[in-house]
C-alpha cells in the first residue's frame, strides 16, 4: 500500500506522521516518503499548513513579566524552612493520585512558598464534629418537613410558598445559632 | 525579547545547576532568571489561572533549590524544570478551584499577549484572531494533551523527554500531541493557509 492510498482511505495514523513531520520526530526514511507525498497532495498540504499555522500562534505568545516578588518570597521561605522540612515529595516526580490532591483542598502546597490571597473557611467542622452533626440533623429535618408538599403548591401560591422558604432558612440559622452557642457553652 | 528555550545553550543551564550545587549561590538566581518567564507561560497556559501559576513558579525553584546536591546532569536541566511543575500543575489542576480562571474568557485581546512581531495592522490583527482562536481552544483540551503539546510546540522537548515528563510513553505523547493539534486546528478561524 503506497501513501497516497493511506491518505486517500483517510488513515488517522498519516496525518499523526504530519504532526511528527513538524516535531521533527520521523526518522528520515518516512520523512522523505512524506514529503515526497505532500508534492502532490492538496489535501495533505493544507492540512499541514494549518497545523503549522497552529504552532506559530502558540509560538507567538510573548513571554510574560515575571513578577520580581517570586525570586524575594522564594529567597524569604529558604530562609524559613531551609530544608523544606513540610515537602511531601522533594523532587515532585511523581504526580499525586486524585484522591491524594482531594484530600488538600484548600492546604499550603508547601511550607514557606508565600500564599497570594485564596479564599479559606468552611473548617469549623473540622475542629467540632458533633457540632456538625447537630446541625446536619437540623437541616435535615427542615428539609424533610412532612408538612410541606412543593410539588403541590399552585402557581398563584408561589409567593407564600417563598415566603414559607424564608421562613424556613431564618429557622434553620436561627437553629444553627443555638447549636454554637450551646456548643460555646459546652466548651466553657 | 529574550531568546525562546529552543535556542539557548543547553549546556549553560547544567554548568549552572552544577555552579549552583557546588554553592554558587549567583548562579541559582542566574536559572531563575533564565527560566522563570518560559515557565510561568507554560504554568498559565496548564492552569489558566495566572496567580496560581506564580505561585508554582516559586515552589518549582524552591524544589530545584532544595534538591540541588541530588542534581545530576543526565538530562536537560529544562526537562528536569518542566517535570517538576507538570506534575505540580496536574496535581493543582486535580484538586478543587479556589480561583476563577483568568483566561476562562478569551474576548479580550489582552488575553493573549503576542511578540512585537513588526507586522502590518491588518495582519497583526489576523493573528490576534487565530491567537484567540487557540486560546479557547487550548482550554477546552484535556490537560496532558495541554501539557503535551506546549512542551512540544513551545517549549521545544521531544517526545522522550515529554514522556518522562508525563510517566507515559512516546507512543502515547505522538497521539497526544497530534490529537491536541488536530482539535486546535478545527478551532481555527476560516481562512486558506
Amino acid at each position: 500500500m503506497s501513501i497516497h492510498d493511506l491518505c486517500e482511505s483517510d488513515d488517522p495514523s498519516f496525518e499523526q506522521d504530519l504532526s511528527m513531520l513538524l516535531d521533527g520526530e520521523l526518522d528520515p526514511l518516512r520523512e522523505a516518503d512524506v514529503r515526497r507525498h505532500l508534492d502532490g497532495c492538496t489535501h495533505c498540504s493544507r492540512l499541514l499548513a494549518t497545523f503549522g499555522v497552529v504552532d506559530r500562534t502558540l509560538r507567538a505568545e510573548a513571554l510574560p513579566e515575571v513578577p520580581s516578588a517570586l525570586l524575594r518570597n522564594i529567597e524569604a521561605a529558604l530562609e524559613r524552612d531551609p530544608a523544606g522540612q513540610a515537602l511531601q515529595d522533594p523532587r515532585s516526580e511523581r504526580p499525586q493520585t486524585a484522591a491524594e490532591s482531594a484530600r488538600r483542598p484548600n492546604g499550603p502546597r508547601e511550607a514557606g512558598v508565600r500564599q497570594l490571597a485564596r479564599p479559606r473557611g468552611g473548617t469549623w467542622w473540622r475542629s467540632a464534629p458533633w457540632l456538625a452533626l447537630a446541625a446536619s440533623l437540623v437541616i435535615y429535618v427542615a428539609v424533610n418537613d412532612p408538612a410541606v408538599d412543593f410539588e403541590q403548591v399552585p402557581e398563584e401560591e408561589l409567593g407564600v410558598a417563598l415566603e414559607l422558604d424564608t421562613i424556613r432558612d431564618l429557622d434553620v440559622i436561627a437553629n444553627l445559632e443555638l447549636v454554637e452557642q450551646l456548643a460555646a457553652l459546652g466548651a466553657g | 525579547m529574550e531568546a525562546s528555550p529552543l535556542v539557548r545553550d543547553v549546556d549553560e543551564d547544567v554548568r549552572l545547576m552544577l555552579a549552583f550545587r557546588d554553592g554558587d549561590g549567583a548562579a541559582f538566581d542566574e536559572l531563575f532568571r533564565r527560566w522563570a518567564a518560559p515557565l510561568l507561560r507554560y504554568l498559565q497556559r496548564m492552569l489558566r489561572d495566572s496567580a496560581s501559576a506564580e505561585e508554582l513558579v516559586q515552589e518549582v525553584f524552591l524544589r530545584v533549590h532544595r534538591s540541588r546536591e541530588r542534581y545530576s546532569p543526565d538530562a536537560r536541566f529544562s526537562t528536569w524544570l518542566y517535570r517538576i511543575a507538570t506534575n505540580l500543575a496536574l496535581n493543582e489542576l486535580r484538586r478543587p478551584r479556589s480561583r476563577p480562571a483568568i483566561h476562562a474568557s478569551t474576548d479580550t485581546e489582552e488575553a493573549t499577549p503576542l511578540r512585537d512581531t513588526g507586522l502590518r495592522p491588518d495582519e497583526a490583527a489576523h493573528l490576534r484572531q487565530l491567537a484567540r482562536s487557540v486560546s479557547a481552544g487550548i482550554e477546552r483540551l484535556p490537560d496532558k494533551q495541554r501539557a503535551a503539546l506546549c512542551l512540544s510546540v513551545v517549549e521545544g522537548q521531544s517526545y522522550a523527554e515529554i514522556a518522562a515528563t508525563l510517566d507515559t510513553t512516546e507512543q502515547a505523547v505522538k497521539a497526544l500531541v497530534h490529537r491536541a493539534r488536530s482539535a486546535l486546528a478545527a478551532n481555527l478561524p476560516e481562512r486558506e493557509y
